[in-house]
C-alpha cells in the first residue's frame, strides 16, 4: 500500500482516537496495514466495552413494533442506536432506519461500524442511503461517505455515485476501504465525469492529494486511462499533481504510476517544465536510486526533450558511483542502454570515467557487451574514454 | 510387536526461568485484547511511541464509555431519564 494510503489510516484512526493525525505522524513508518490492524483492533474494543449493555437493549428493542423502536430511536439519539443497530436482527433494523429522517442516519453511520453492521448496510433500501450520502456530503464528511462504500448494495451504490457532486465523490475516493474497490467506482463514472473529477487536481493541492491517491492504488488499466484523461486536461493539472507529488515526497509511489501511462502521456508528463527544477530532479533520482526504479526511470528519458535530458544529466552528476552503477545494472537488466549513454553524454568527463569503469567491470566477464557499450559511447561522442582501457586489454 | 519405549527420546524441556517483563507493546495488545504476537508488525516503534499510543487507545475507550452512560446525543428532557436506565442496563 502507498504512502497515501497510510496516511488515509492514520487519518481514520486519529478520528476514531479524537485526537489530530500530527499526533500519530509516527505510525507513518507503519505502513497501512498495521495502521489498519490497530484500529480494527480499537473499533472491536470499543463495542467490546458495555456490550452486554447492548444486548439487553437489543433484546428488549426486539419486542417492539418498528414504528415504537423508531420513535424510542429518535429518543436515544444517533451515538446510541450506531450501537445498538449491530445487535439487532438486520431486517428489523431495517424497518427502524426506514422511518428516521436522513440527517439521523448520517449521524448513526459517523458512529457504525459498517463491518459489525454489514447485513444491515447491505439491506438498507436505495433511497435512503442516496439520503445519508446526501446528509453525509452536505457536513463535508468524506471519511465516512469512503468507508460505507465497500458495504452498500451495487445498485445504491451507483445511484450515490451519481448523486454526490465531484469534490465528495473524490475525497471519499481518498478513504475507501477496500482499495480493490477503487476500480469499481471507477467503472461506474461516466468518461466525462471522471475527467472533470481529475481535473479537481489543478484546484488545490488537497484534490491533487486525492487524485494522485488514485492513481497510485488504481489498477494498470485504470492508471491509463486516467492518465489519457488527465492529460487531455489544461497542463497546469498535471503541473499540480506533479507539484504536489514532489512536496508530498512521493515519487516512489508516482514512478510505477508513469510507468503505467500511454506512451503520447508519458511523453507530455515527462516534458513538463517542472522536471526542469534541480530539486524535483534530485528527489526522483533519490526515489528512483532507493527504490531500485532506474528501470522504470531510463525509458522515460528516452521521451525527454533535450533541456530535460541534460538537467537530468547534471542532476545525476550529484549521485555517487554506486547510483550510477545501479543505473548501469538496470540498463543491463532492461536494455536501456541508449538512454544511459544519452545522459552519460552529458555529463562532465569524470562521470564519464567513472561509468566506463563499470562498464570496464562488466566486460570481464562480458567482453562482447563492453565493445557494444564502447561503440555506442563512441556514436555519443565519449567512445575515446573506452579507448586507453581497451587497448591495454 | 515391540513395545513403545517408556524413556523419552527428546531431551526434557529447559528448567522455567523467571518470566520476562511484559513490553510496551505486549501492554498495548493486552488493552486491545489481542494476542502479543499479532501486533508485533508495529515492531518498528520505539517503545515511548508505543506507550504514546496505548495511553490515546486507553483515553479513547474511556471517552467512548462516558459518551455511552451520559447518553450522549439524546434529547436534553429525557437524557437523565436514559442515563437511569443505562445503568441499571448495565448491573
Amino acid at each position: 500500500m502507498s504512502v497515501l494510503a497510510t496516511r488515509a489510516e492514520i487519518r481514520k484512526l486519529a478520528r476514531l482516537l479524537g485526537v489530530k493525525p500530527d499526533r500519530l505522524s509516527f505510525l507513518e513508518r507503519e505502513g497501512a496495514g498495521p495502521i489498519r490492524r490497530v484500529r480494527e483492533a480499537q473499533v472491536e474494543l470499543l463495542f467490546r466495552q458495555e456490550h452486554r449493555l447492548f444486548e439487553r437493549l437489543a433484546r428488549w428493542f426486539g419486542w417492539l413494533p418498528s414504528w415504537t423502536l423508531a420513535f424510542f430511536a429518535r429518543l436515544l439519539g444517533p451515538v446510541l442506536v450506531a450501537r445498538v443497530a449491530g445487535e439487532l436482527k438486520a431486517r428489523h433494523a431495517v424497518e427502524v432506519c426506514a422511518r428516521l429522517p436522513a440527517p439521523f442516519l448520517a449521524e448513526a453511520a459517523m458512529n457504525l461500524d459498517p463491518r459489525r453492521a454489514r447485513d444491515l448496510v447491505r439491506r438498507l433500501p436505495t433511497p435512503l442511503v442516496v439520503d445519508a450520502a446526501k446528509e453525509l456530503a452536505r457536513r463535508g464528511d468524506r471519511m465516512t461517505v469512503g468507508r460505507f462504500v465497500d458495504f452498500v448494495s451495487d445498485d445504491a451504490l451507483g445511484q450515490v455515485v451519481a448523486i454526490l457532486d465531484d469534490e465528495t465523490l473524490l475525497g471519499a475516493a481518498f478513504y475507501l476501504e477496500s482499495r480493490t474497490h477503487l476500480d469499481h467506482v471507477i467503472r461506474l463514472l461516466p468518461e466525462e465525469r471522471l475527467g472533470r473529477i481529475l481535473a479537481l487536481a489543478g484546484d488545490s493541492p488537497m484534490h491533487a492529494t486525492s487524485v494522485l491517491s488514485i492513481l497510485t492504488e488504481g489498477s494498470h488499466s485504470m492508471r491509463r486511462r486516467m492518465g489519457d484523461l488527465l492529460a487531455a486536461e489544461p497542463e497546469k493539472v498535471l503541473l499540480s499533481l506533479m507539484r504536489t507529488a514532489h512536496e508530498e515526497g512521493l515519487w516512489a509511489e508516482i514512478l510505477p504510476v508513469m510507468h503505467s501511462l500511454s506512451p503520447q502521456t508519458m511523453c507530455e508528463v515527462v516534458n513538463l517544465s517542472i522536471l526542469e527544477e534541480p530539486a524535483v530532479l534530485q528527489s526522483i533520482g533519490d526515489a528512483a536510486d532507493a527504490q531500485d526504479l532506474w528501470g522504470i526511470v531510463l525509458p522515460m528519458i528516452e521521451m525527454m526533450e533535450e533541456s530535460i535530458r541534460s538537467a537530468v544529466a547534471f542532476s545525476m552528476t550529484r549521485h555517487p558511483r554506486e547510483a550510477l552503477a545501479r543505473m548501469v545494472q538496470s540498463a543491463l537488466i532492461g536494455e536501456h542502454w541508449e538512454p544511459l549513454l544519452d545522459v552519460v553524454a552529458r555529463m562532465p568527463p569524470v562521470k564519464q570515467d567513472e561509468f566506463v569503469g563499470i562498464v570496464e567491470g562488466l566486460g570481464a566477464v562480458d567482453p562482447d557487451l563492453r565493445g557494444r557499450i564502447a561503440a555506442r559511447a563512441a556514436a555519443y561522442g565519449f567512445g575515446d574514454r573506452f579507448v586507453p582501457r581497451a587497448v591495454a586489454a | 510387536m515391540a513395545a513403545v519405549s517408556a524413556h523419552p527420546t527428546s531431551p526434557p524441556p529447559p528448567l522455567a526461568g523467571p518470566a520476562a517483563a511484559p513490553t510496551p507493546l505486549d501492554a498495548l495488545a493486552a488493552r486491545l485484547g489481542r494476542p502479543p504476537k499479532s501486533l508485533a508488525i508495529l515492531s518498528t516503534l520505539s517503545d515511548d511511541e508505543v506507550v504514546t499510543l496505548t495511553g490515546l487507545v486507553d483515553a479513547a475507550a474511556e471517552s467512548e464509555r462516558q459518551r455511552i452512560l451520559a447518553a450522549e446525543g439524546s434529547p436534553r428532557l429525557v437524557r437523565p431519564l436514559f442515563r437511569l436506565i443505562l445503568q441499571a442496563l448495565r448491573r
